[in-house]
């Protein structure tokens, strides 16, 4: 492998893990307000959540490019405080990629917060418990496996992003080339051997993840609840 | 394991933060690879090359992308740029790109532009005329020779000239407008190639230009200067770019 295939695979991975963990803290609270809300407002957020699951990337990456970039009000917003703005940018990618892995951090964890009991939270809450200790002794413990799910879904999803990428980022070495759009530069090239190579990898790895995933909600399934 | 993540997380992207960043055309990939790569070792310099049609990387430039200097395969879209305020000096000419019908079957291809319309059953790739500069310059062909209403149906649209050249080498389509430079050498094979003069000599017209916004302007002025030195002439030939005025009519 070239120097460029390391460069991108270190970029993807830096990009699954960055996207990874912004993820995991954004989708906590809204997955838990998700599996606790009976009030109208829950369809509209659900809705929201899931809209990259079905818009093409393709309108997302035009208004993230349009909204980011130097003449959009948040890109110019940034310029006028004297920061540059996001598009081309590896930070920009990130907050393509948190917005388009959503739905894979969410859904996961509001199944499990759904399965997970009242009673011993409400028992921890009448002993004095605050939240936060309630959160990390009993949420955190007994929804693992969602969490690990809802992780590793988010992380194997953003390796498989392309279309976002490449309208807000694209195809910068080292900045923006994530294997994606590195594969689609190879073939480009007609450099086929490297197209086929970096290909082959990302199957196999998309391939372990799931069969990794699967393997994990069927333990727990057995073990009577995925939480 | 944990000192693995950390050091993913610490290792921050500015690690590969190049020199210089040069956006340019498809048809530049073979030329400015090379050219690239003396220059990254006589200088010490890292540069890193972004590739896709004029038009894309044009747009690109006018929303912010960090690129230091623009290579073009046509005309229009870098005059744009320099009207618009985005190029810093003047625009320098590197040749002329020349436009070929290529086929994987050498018996497929036609003696002449004209016979395509007998040929209803092929498949034509062309890079998207509305941002790509050969395809542009090959619906202008096809239009000069009252064909674009005839092969209409016969077309595959590919999103640069690169991808155009791949659809026909992979045998996806039967043949492809393309620019000889993205041809691999073993294909540049006469019985394999119809050229296609033009009658306008601005279209594909290969030129360059250091953009205003670059990080370091001397360096890409640099680089702009160091591409124009003689010793590459024959490089540039080699890579299908064409000193002569007129794109076709001069192919010795």
């Amino acid at each position: 492998m070239s120097s460029t295939d390391w460069q991108a695979v270190v970029l993807t991975l830096q990009l699954g893990a960055y996207s990874t963990l912004i993820l995991l803290l954004l989708a906590t609270p809204i997955a838990w307000w998700l599996a606790n809300q009976r009030s109208w407002l829950a369809a509209p957020v659900q809705a929201i959540v899931a809209l990259p699951l079905v818009l093409p990337p393709t309108v997302l990456g035009f208004y993230l490019l349009i909204w980011l970039g130097p003449k959009g009000f948040i890109g110019s917003t940034l310029e006028s405080w004297g920061l540059n703005h996001l598009a081309f940018s590896f930070e920009g990618i990130l907050i393509g990629s948190v917005i388009y892995s959503l739905p894979f951090a969410v859904q996961p964890l509001v199944e499990s917060f759904r399965q997970l009991g009242k009673e011993q939270l409400d028992v921890a809450a009448t002993l004095g418990a605050g939240w936060w200790r309630r959160f990390w002794t009993i949420v955190l413990p007994s929804c693992q496996g969602g969490f690990l799910i809802a992780a590793t879904l988010s992380f194997a999803h953003t390796l498989g992003e392309f279309g976002v990428i490449l309208m807000l980022g694209g195809s910068i070495p080292g900045e923006t080339q994530v294997l994606s759009v590195l594969i689609y530069d190879h073939a480009e090239a007609m450099n086929y051997g490297a197209a086929e190579r970096l290909s082959l990898g990302l199957l196999l790895f998309a391939f372990t993840v799931l069969v990794s995933v699967y393997a994990w909600q069927k333990r727990a399934q057995r073990g009577g609840r995925l939480c | 394991m944990k000192l693995w993540v950390l050091w993913l997380f610490f290792l921050s992207s500015s690690v590969w933060a190049a020199d210089l960043t040069i956006a340019a055309a498809s048809s530049y990939r073979p030329l400015l690879t090379e050219l690239a790569g003396e220059f990254e070792q006589r200088e010490k310099v890292a540069v890193r090359l972004v590739f896709g049609s004029s038009g894309k990387l044009a747009t690109q430039i006018q929303h912010g992308a960090p690129y230091d200097l623009y290579f073009s395969a046509d005309d229009s879209y870098i005059q744009h740029l320099q009207t618009s305020g985005y190029l810093s000096g003047e625009i320098i000419t590197d040749g002329y790109g020349q436009l070929v019908l290529w086929s994987a079957k050498a018996d497929l291809l036609p003696e002449s532009i004209e016979r395509l319309s007998e040929m209803k059953s092929v498949t034509l790739a062309i890079a998207q005329p509305r941002h790509a500069p050969f395809g542009k310059a090959a619906m202008r062909v096809l239009e000069n020779h009252q064909l674009a209403d005839a092969v209409e149906g016969q077309l595959v649209y590919a999103e640069n000239v690169a991808q155009a050249a791949q659809m026909a080498l992979s045998g996806a389509a039967d043949m492809a407008f393309v620019a000889v430079s993205v041809l691999p050498f073993e294909a540049r094979d006469d019985n394999q190639l119809l050229v296609l003069p033009l009658s306008d000599e601005r279209l594909l017209k290969q030129s360059h230009a250091v953009l205003r916004r670059a990080d370091d302007l001397n360096l890409a002025i640099q680089f702009s200067q160091f591409t124009q030195r003689e010793e590459f002439n024959p490089l540039k030939r080699k890579h299908g770019l064409m000193p002569g005025n007129r794109a076709g009519a001069s192919n010795e």
